[in-house]
């Protein structure tokens, strides 16, 4: 059996360094400021109340109302219009909700991610890692 | 074996092993102190037959580990092993199909005179990949210590990933993009660089990686899939999280139903690393091979709590699900005299008999090392030796590297000229 790797050379690793690099310079992935939020907007971007983009809503300017996706701060007061990007979902589509990590169907809180139903177990469990 | 004590220190070595990854070197010791992880200087040296030994040793311990999760299987003893119940069905399939399996780690006694003991089997997500297998790599390329290194790791993880990855993509039919996910509640690193060492593995094994965070992993309620959270479905994904946590998330259900239908994500390592990962292998071990004179050589003797031998005083005591050493006490004379702390054991014990880790004593104290012997698709693939001071290898153990037939430099010898 081979006991080393066949090639004495340093591994080619970019994911690795690049990973390395980020990190050392204190760059995050997955922490607050790159974190993915959705609020309930207008179809000008203007954030209006959570209850217009219900799954089944049906009151004045149905299918007028998104939920709109992106980088954005939470906590956002009403009236805010979200600069342009992101991405807009329409509150009936339970399957692009999924998707996007939202729940299928009923309410969305304004700024708030409600993806996460996997990843509770570290917490519950502090005072050790993942690893083994 | 032996530990060598005045091996080359490389200027400037802290900054070089964290850009090469190891970001997670400086670590924080209760009282604040931050020390090292990795031991830049001395290292453990092994001779060529020593290897072979344990190399023989390893490929034995992985093929009664299978003869084990046979047993269990067929024997239905997932009740005895506190499998839960719900992820039953999906051990036992996964099993039986063999879905793809990368890697796992050995952590053995071993003092160089008799042969191996093993302590546990880190199957499921073992850590300490990348101080294993490129951090020391670079070392004993660099300063040119030891003839070579038990170290085919990176070689053997894109030939698994290669092997496993067409094999999916011919029961498939579909070419798999594979996802590496890690937690981000761990914020030392270190997941985070498993990963993205694994990254690189997939990618030279030719397929494309993506990185992912457990916590942003979104299931459509509509179709019961999984999905990133840029709507792409996980063909296959690694997950740097455990499956007996895995299946007591709020989606862990889901993770089960899905892995049984056809075209459901394929997670590694699977699910039956639970069979494995958990304390409860070893007593199975033991009642299997414990009075074969050969096989039971590499092991200690192990029983469930409720078996304890009335006769037994000292010992080691484990939870199923521990890890990093946590809740491990040491018994002696039927008191505890050693004891981590940690929230493990609602779960079940197991107990060990007591085997006091070797001493390689140097002129700082005593240091007492585990060898963590890697497998990689079923094959040896390598060694990390850790040591800690004291005789519970925990998460604030050193790394220290090795070699393979080291011959340390005469003294006064000069080049001709």
């Amino acid at each position: 059996m081979a006991q080393s790797n066949r090639v004495r050379a340093a591994l080619t690793t970019t994911v690795l360094a690049t990973a390395a690099t980020g990190y050392l310079a204190g760059c995050s992935v997955g922490g607050q400021d790159d974190e993915q939020v959705a609020y309930c907007t207008d179809e000008n971007g203007k954030i209006v109340d959570d209850h217009y983009c219900d799954h089944d809503y049906h009151g004045p300017g149905a299918g007028f109302f998104f939920l709109y996706l992106g980088g954005f701060r939470g906590g956002l007061p009403l009236g805010t219009v979200l600069p342009r990007g992101g991405t807009r979902i329409n509150p009936t589509d339970t399957g692009a909700r999924s998707r996007a990590g939202l729940p299928s169907t009923g309410r969305v809180t304004g700024g708030q991610r409600v993806s996460g139903g996997l990843g509770s177990g570290f917490g519950s469990r502090a005072g050790t890692g993942a690893g083994s | 074996m032996r530990r060598i004590e005045g091996g080359v220190v490389r200027p400037g070595w802290e900054a070089e092993i964290e850009a090469q990854g190891l970001v997670y070197n400086r670590t924080q010791v209760p009282g604040g102190d931050v020390r090292s992880y990795w031991r830049e200087g001395p290292f453990y040296d092994f001779t060529a037959a020593e290897v072979e030994r344990l190399e023989g040793s390893v490929a034995q311990l992985f093929e009664m580990c299978v003869a084990a999760g046979d047993h269990v299987v067929d024997n239905d003893l997932f009740e005895r092993m506190r499998i839960p119940p719900m992820a039953r069905p999906q051990v036992r399939r996964t099993w039986e199909t063999e879905p793809p399996s990368i890697y796992a780690r050995f952590d053995l006694r071993y003092d160089g005179e008799g042969p191996p003991k093993l302590l546990e089997f880190n199957a499921d997500t073992p850590t300490g990949l990348v101080e294993s297998a490129v951090t020391q790599w670079n070392w004993h390329l660099f300063t040119g210590q030891g003839r070579d290194q038990w170290n085919a790791l990176h070689d053997k993880l894109v030939a698994a990933w290669q092997r496993n990855l067409l094999k999916w993509e011919r029961r498939t039919g579909v070419r798999p993009r594979v996802h590496l996910a890690w937690t981000s509640e761990e914020t030392s690193g270190e997941d985070r660089m498993t990963v993205a060492y694994l990254m690189d593995t997939v990618v030279q094994a030719g397929y494309e990686a993506i990185e992912l965070i457990v916590e942003d992993i979104v299931l459509d309620d509509g179709d019961g899939r999984f999905y990133d959270p840029q709507g792409r479905h996980l063909d296959v994904v690694f997950k740097l999280y455990p499956w007996e946590w895995l299946i007591e998330d709020e989606f862990g259900p889901s993770v089960l139903a899905d892995g049984m239908r056809p075209g459901g994500t394929t997670w590694v390592e699977p699910a039956y690393k639970m069979l494995w990962s958990t304390k409860a292998l070893l007593p199975v071990l033991w009642q299997l091979f414990g009075s074969d004179p050969v096989l039971g050589e590499l092991l200690l003797p192990a029983y469930f709590a409720d078996e304890v031998p009335s006769s037994w005083r000292d010992y080691v005591r484990k939870p199923l699900w521990g890890r990093e050493g946590a809740n491990v006490a040491i018994v002696r004379g039927g008191a505890v005299t050693d004891e981590l702390p940690g929230r493990y054991g609602t779960e079940g014990f197991v107990v060990q008999e007591f085997a006091p880790l070797p001493d390689f004593a140097g002129v700082d104290g005593p240091h007492h090392p585990v060898l963590g012997a890697w497998v990689v698709d079923g094959e040896p693939a390598g060694l990390g030796i850790r040591e800690s001071d004291g005789l519970i290898t925990d998460n604030l153990s050193y790394f220290v590297p090795h070699t393979i037939d080291y011959s340390p430099p005469r003294a006064g010898r000069r080049q001709a000229t």
